[in-house]
Parts: C-alpha cells; sequence; structure tokens
C-alpha cells in the first residue's frame, strides 16, 4: 500500500478548513522555505517539490503552507498500521509513506482478495486518505505495482510480464544506482534482467540484484510485523448480584493480581486505571484512578481502589432491598501505561524515599477518593487585583524546599470567594475618601475604632469591567478586623476580607 | 552526615540531627515569650493541637503562627496542607509566613469526606504541617486524628469554634480572642487552656504590626506591663 499525499492527508486530516485551497508542505533549507510535500491541486497549477515558498506563491497565489513534521507523519503512520491490524493479522510499516499487509490466508474470511483491497480501499477512502493498493506474490513486487501501475492484483505466473515494463526504480533502488542505471539506459526492469547476473554487483553494488532477486521471489523478504498488543485488561462476572463489600474486596484483589502479571508480562506500570462496576438493572458506576507514577504494586493498587469502593457502593447498597441491586460484573483496564524501569535503591537516604513515595500515595489516594481537584497548590500571579493575584494549579509530586515569596503588600489572611454587600456608615465628605464610621455585616453592627485607607484599586477598564474600589483597613471595638471596600461609581459598601 | 545501624535484620539510616536531640520532639520558640510564659517545654510533635475562637471570628493567623513555627524547625522539608473548603485561605498572606511552594490547599466540603483526607493527611510522613478547620468532632474522631498524627510525626493544627469544641484529643488547646489594638498595632489574648507543663488560664497579649505581616513582627507581651490606650483617643483618624 502506497499513502500517495500521507503528509498532506494526515494534516488536512487535523484541520479540515486546509482542504479548500491547494497545500503545501515546507521545510527550511538553508534558511529559505523549500516545499517538501504538495497536494494534487499545488501540482495542477505548476508548484514542485524543492521549489522555493516564494516561487510556489508566484504561481499559485492561494497557497496555504504549514511546516512538515516527518517524526509526526511517522508516528501516524504507526498509528495507522495498528488500525488496519483489524484486516490482516501481519501489518508492516515501511516509512515514509507505505505500509505492507500480509494477506496470507486471509481471502477466505473475505471472499477473494481482491474483495480484501476493495474493503481497504473504501475504508481509508472513509478516511479521506489517498491510497494506491496491489496485491502481489513478493513485498517488492507489492511496492513496485501499487507505486507504478494500477493493476489491483498479480498472480504469480503474472509477475514477471507485470515488472518488465517498469523502471528500475520501482525496485526501491538508492537514489545512487537508480541515476546510474538511467544513465546507462538501462529504463525497465526487463532490460535489467537481461544483464549478465555476475556484473551487476560488480558495477552498481549488491543492491540491485538483491532486491530484484527478493522482487521475483528467488530470495524471502521477511516483513517485520507490528506486535500485536491488546488492552490490558480483566474482568468478572458474578452468577447473581453480589452486595457483600468483603466478598468485592476479594475479588477485587484477584482482578489487581491478574492484572499486575499482564502489566508485569509488558514490563509497564499502570498510570491510569478504569473501574467499571456493573449493576442489575443500573448504568455501570465508572471510575478513574489517575497514578502520580507508573506502578504494579498489588498493596498500592487495591488501597486505591479501596478508596473508590468506599464512595459509590453506598449509594447502590441503599437500593438493594428493594431492586436488587449489588454488582454483577466487575472490569479492571489499565487505561493507561508506562514502561517501568528497575528503580536503583538508595542506601542513605532511604527516609526521603520512603517520604516521597508517601506523598505520592497520599496525592493519589486523595484524588482517587475525592476527586482530582481536592487537593491543589496555590501559585502566586502578579495582578494588582487581590482576587487574581493567584491561581490553583495541579499539585506537584515531591514538595521540594526552597525560598518563600515576600514583600508583598498586606494583604488579609482570610478573603471571602464572593465580597458580602455591607451596610455603613461614612463620615459626610466631600471627596471620596471618606472613612467608614460602623457597618452592618450579617445582622451584627460593628463600631468602627481604626480606620486605615483608601487603597484605591482600579478595575480591569481595558475588559470592560471599569469599577474602582476603594479599600479600607478598620477595626471594630472588639478589636476584630476586616477588610471593606466602596466601589467609587455606585457607593455601594463590600466586606472582602478578615485578618482574623 | 548518616548513621548506618542494623537490627533485626534491618538496616536503618538516620541523619545525624535525628538522633540523641528532643528538639525533634517539641518545636518552638518562635516566640520565646509566648513559649516562657505558657508552655516552656514546647508544643509535641506528631500531636494535634487545637486553636479555640469565635464562630465569626476563627483565629486564622495564630494557626498561622504554629504552622509557621512548626515548619521553620522540622527537620524535613515536608509539605504544608491546609484544608479550605470554602476556599478563603488567601495565599499570598499565607506566603508571607509559609513556604508557598509547600503549601497545598485541601478542597472538600462534605465533612465525612473530610474527617477521612485530613486523617489521611496526619498519617502522611511527608506532610510537616496540617492545618484544617474541622466540622464537630466526636471523641472518636478527635482520637483518630491524635492516633493519625501520632502515626505521621507531623503537627495539626485544628481551629475550632471554642463553644461548640465539646471533645478533643489535642495535646495543646489555647482560647484566642481579638483584642483592642491601636492604630499601629493589631492584638490577639491567647491563654493555653490544656497543655501539660503549661501555664494554664495566664492570658498573654500577641502584637502584629498592621502595616507589615512577617513572622519577624509578631509580639508577644504580658498584659501586666502592657497599658491600654484611653478608650477616648480611639477615634479612627485618616
Amino acid at each position: 500500500m502506497r499513502l500517495t499525499h500521507w503528509p498532506i492527508d494526515i494534516l488536512q486530516r487535523k484541520r479540515p478548513e486546509l482542504r479548500r485551497d491547494p497545500l503545501v508542505l515546507i521545510r527550511s533549507i538553508a534558511s529559505r522555505p523549500c516545499v517538501a510535500h504538495l497536494c494534487p491541486q499545488a501540482a495542477a497549477r505548476g508548484v514542485r517539490p524543492a521549489m522555493t515558498l516564494a516561487q510556489a506563491r508566484a504561481l499559485c497565489p492561494r497557497l496555504q503552507h504549514a511546516p512538515h513534521q516527518p517524526r509526526h507523519d511517522q508516528r501516524q503512520l504507526l498509528t495507522l498500521s495498528r488500525w488496519l491490524m483489524r484486516f490482516t493479522p501481519v501489518v508492516s510499516p515501511a516509512p515514509p509513506d507505505a505500509i505492507f499487509l500480509d494477506c496470507t490466508g486471509c481471502q477466505r474470511l473475505y471472499g477473494s482478495l481482491l474483495a480484501l483491497r476493495d474493503q481497504v480501499a473504501a475504508a481509508l477512502a472513509a478516511l479521506r486518505i489517498r491510497a494506491r493498493l496491489a496485491i502481489a506474490p513478493t513485498v517488492g513486487a507489492a511496492w513496485a505495482i501499487a507505486s507504478y501501475t494500477n493493476t489491483p492484483i498479480v498472480t504469480s505466473d503474472a509477475l514477471l510480464n507485470a515488472l518488465c515494463p517498469l523502471p528500475p526504480a520501482a525496485l526501491r533502488l538508492d537514489p545512487d544506482s537508480a541515476a546510474l542505471l538511467q544513465q546507462l539506459g538501462i529504463e525497465t526492469i526487463g532490460q535489467l534482467i537481461k544483464l549478465a547476473r555476475p556484473t551487476l554487483p560488480a558495477r552498481f553494488g549488491p543492491d540491485p540484484l538483491h532486491r530484484l532477486d527478493a522482487a521475483l521471489g528467488r530470495i524471502h523478504e521477511p516483513l517485520v510485523p507490528l506486535p500485536h498488543h491488546g488492552p490490558i485488561a480483566t474482568s468478572i462476572h458474578f452468577d447473581g448480584p453480589i452486595d457483600s463489600l468483603q466478598t468485592i474486596q476479594e475479588v477485587m484483589r484477584k482482578l489487581v493480581a491478574r492484572l499486575i502479571a499482564q502489566l508485569a508480562r509488558r514490563g509497564c506500570g499502570a498510570r491510569l486505571l478504569r473501574v467499571q462496576l456493573y449493576r442489575m438493572r443500573h448504568p455501570p458506576i465508572v471510575k478513574m484512578i489517575r497514578l502520580a507514577c507508573p506502578t504494579r504494586s498489588l498493596s498500592v493498587l487495591f488501597n486505591l481502589l479501596r478508596c473508590v469502593l468506599d464512595c459509590p457502593l453506598p449509594l447502590c447498597w441503599e437500593t438493594d432491598a428493594q431492586s436488587e441491586g449489588g454488582l454483577i460484573a466487575i472490569r479492571l483496564r489499565a487505561a493507561a501505561f508506562e514502561p517501568l524501569p528497575d528503580a536503583q535503591g538508595s542506601l542513605l537516604d532511604q527516609q526521603d524515599q520512603a517520604a516521597g513515595d508517601e506523598w505520592a500515595r497520599l496525592v493519589e489516594m486523595l484524588a482517587a477518593r475525592l476527586g482530582p481537584r481536592s487537593l491543589c497548590q496555590p501559585q502566586l500571579v502578579q495582578s494588582h487585583l487581590p482576587e487574581k493575584a493567584y491561581r490553583h494549579v495541579e499539585p506537584t509530586i515531591a514538595p521540594d524546599s526552597g525560598a518563600s515569596a515576600s514583600a508583598l503588600p498586606l494583604r488579609p489572611l482570610r478573603l471571602l470567594p464572593q465580597p458580602a454587600p455591607v451596610l455603613a456608615v461614612a463620615c459626610p465628605s466631600d471627596d471620596d475618601s471618606a472613612l467608614p464610621l460602623s457597618f452592618t455585616h450579617l445582622g451584627q453592627v460593628h463600631a468602627i475604632r481604626y480606620a486605615d485607607g483608601p487603597e484605591r484599586i482600579a478595575g480591569l477598564w481595558w475588559e470592560g469591567r471599569d469599577k474602582t474600589r476603594d479599600y479600607f483597613d478598620v477595626e471594630d471595638q472588639t478589636g476584630q478586623r476586616f477588610w471593606l471596600f466602596r466601589v467609587t461609581q455606585t457607593g455601594q459598601w463590600y466586606l472582602h476580607g478578615l485578618f482574623d | 552526615m548518616q548513621f548506618v545501624s542494623l537490627s533485626d535484620g534491618v538496616l536503618h539510616t538516620r541523619s545525624a540531627h535525628h538522633l540523641g536531640s528532643t528538639a525533634a520532639a517539641t518545636f518552638g520558640p518562635a516566640l520565646s515569650v509566648l513559649n516562657h510564659l505558657l508552655l516552656p517545654d514546647g508544643l509535641a510533635r506528631g500531636a494535634v493541637h487545637e486553636v479555640l475562637g469565635q464562630a465569626r471570628s476563627l483565629p486564622w493567623f495564630f494557626a498561622l503562627l504554629l504552622a509557621h513555627t512548626a515548619v521553620n524547625s522540622s527537620p524535613t522539608h515536608g509539605a504544608i496542607i491546609w484544608s479550605d473548603p470554602r476556599g478563603e485561605l488567601y495565599p499570598p498572606a499565607a506566603a508571607a509566613m509559609l513556604p508557598i511552594n509547600r503549601l497545598f490547599l485541601l478542597r472538600v466540603r462534605k465533612a465525612i469526606d473530610q474527617l477521612w483526607a485530613l486523617t489521611q493527611c496526619l498519617r502522611c510522613k511527608a506532610v510537616a504541617v496540617t492545618v484544617a478547620t474541622p466540622p464537630s468532632l466526636s471523641r472518636l474522631d478527635a482520637r483518630r486524628l491524635q492516633l493519625a498524627a501520632e502515626r505521621g510525626g507531623g503537627i495539626g493544627v485544628l481551629i475550632r469554634p471554642a463553644a461548640a469544641a465539646l471533645h478533643y484529643a489535642a495535646a495543646t488547646r489555647w482560647l484566642v480572642q481579638p483584642a483592642p489594638g491601636d492604630q499601629l498595632v493589631q492584638r490577639w489574648s491567647i491563654q493555653l487552656i490544656h497543655g501539660h507543663g503549661g501555664n494554664i488560664d495566664k492570658k498573654i497579649l500577641l502584637e502584629v504590626p498592621r502595616d507589615i505581616l512577617s513572622p519577624n513582627h509578631v509580639r508577644a507581651i504580658d498584659p501586666l506591663a502592657h497599658r491600654h490606650p484611653p478608650a477616648e483617643t480611639a477615634r479612627a483618624s485618616a
């Protein structure tokens, strides 16, 4: 299978808006953007590979361009190869733009090889991936026929006749050998075959003869198939609804042990667990457990699962008596896993290591039972607005040491998430700096003994929020200290914080 | 320096500052006067300490001060977890006294989950201080938190309204009430109401300057040596 416009197709699948106009992919050669790949529309306007972007634009004014990312294309080729494993079990990607499917023995499943080819072609067309497909007895012949002809299928008998009219480049020769053959006037594979065999390696190196023999089936060219990885999952179905928490925990322990055995076979540790608890006549309960680092420790995974079980089960237990509740099946899947290298133990820093592990377990447990947002870390942000001077980020795994922030303006330790409107009495004043004399909050009157202010904080006028606040630091008769502000535009007073 | 020892077939390593020093068992004295007047032995590690106040004005600052003292005297760089279900703690203000990169906020609203989370945090050896405003605690809950703190070796600081804190299992209990300040300082009245070896029922005053929040500017004074300003000079002025 040759993917004729693979980098273009991949980009257009990701960004469908690029389908409208001609598109080229560029790469920089000596600081000049040059065309690396182009779509048929651009080719029809005269754009050619290796042309500079300026020249291509001169030919095609509405030309769109994007950087060429060969590594990304290669990763996507691997993904497509995995997807194609639904047709044949042996799939071998051949970067940059070819995939070999070994369809030996598959014709019985599809009726005929031609039907298989048509199904693959239709599937690729549905994905809007342009490809040329051919079926041939050898790998080399399949590549040559898919690249240079429209013949859908070539049998062993017709192989020689099909290959003879093709150019030598169809044998996947290296560019130097192909250029040399062309210089010598050898324009077809048929002419190459007619040359004396012993002279070929002497004049062109071992490559052309080897490729020729492989294409004609004289020597075997093995395919390197993609390893087949099924999902790491395990499940259990009960004969009837099970509502004993102890039984479920025991079953869960066995499931985790099975999952760990699967993980160990692949040398991986779980990063994300998906637990599905199936109930009778109710939708299944689905829980995700995120782990801070890949692990396949039985106690760690089981403890996290126990945290999850503590949470949802009482809900279904309550309905048990009336509606035949309880669990009928449990499925456990490692939705994400990573290679788990064997860690080198340290002799001297065992306590630090143990503390680090405990911290990771704590973060995971809190996230598993209470949700990922239950524990967060504040991060200071440069902003003159008090409520925007920090944000919450995900907690880092190891709390590290470091200097704390300092030299901040004085702010209350308790800041109300929403400023509470209060009724305030202020000194009569001509300007806006009237100090408050008393205020009422939650039905309690606070007579103010000391007041300091105003500290004027302007709103984000460039975002359309132009309210200006005058902040006052006040203390009432009992010694309680508050942070009040008045909106200058409306005159309304609010309580924003407490210096408790 | 590290010491390596072998006992019962298990290899143990300990840092030099863990060996033969009683400082690891207690912490302080950041405020020498406070310790001298109220609790000469210092506050115990691996224990829960309660800070009691009025329901409308819970003493967050004193809890912050205890957390600051515990963190500064801690031999390890453990995390500080502040349980803040309503999202009221203002991190830029807390950053003046606590290392912000080790401060974590616990946002759990349900009381039962909050208690579970607090127990887990106190049990964790990587957590140096856990500060919380817990829901009403039963005797069992209070004991559970204390046992968790003993296991973890950190400090638990519970901020509770004095009227509702009937059951407790804390090593020390402090009653903190706002006291009238003046134009320069804000004051709190601090009273130790439970603590072995402490000077129970003696009140002292804690003073913090109004214009700066820094542990170096916090002062503890004996009220007998302090004279209140006359009431008539207390009127607000610009």
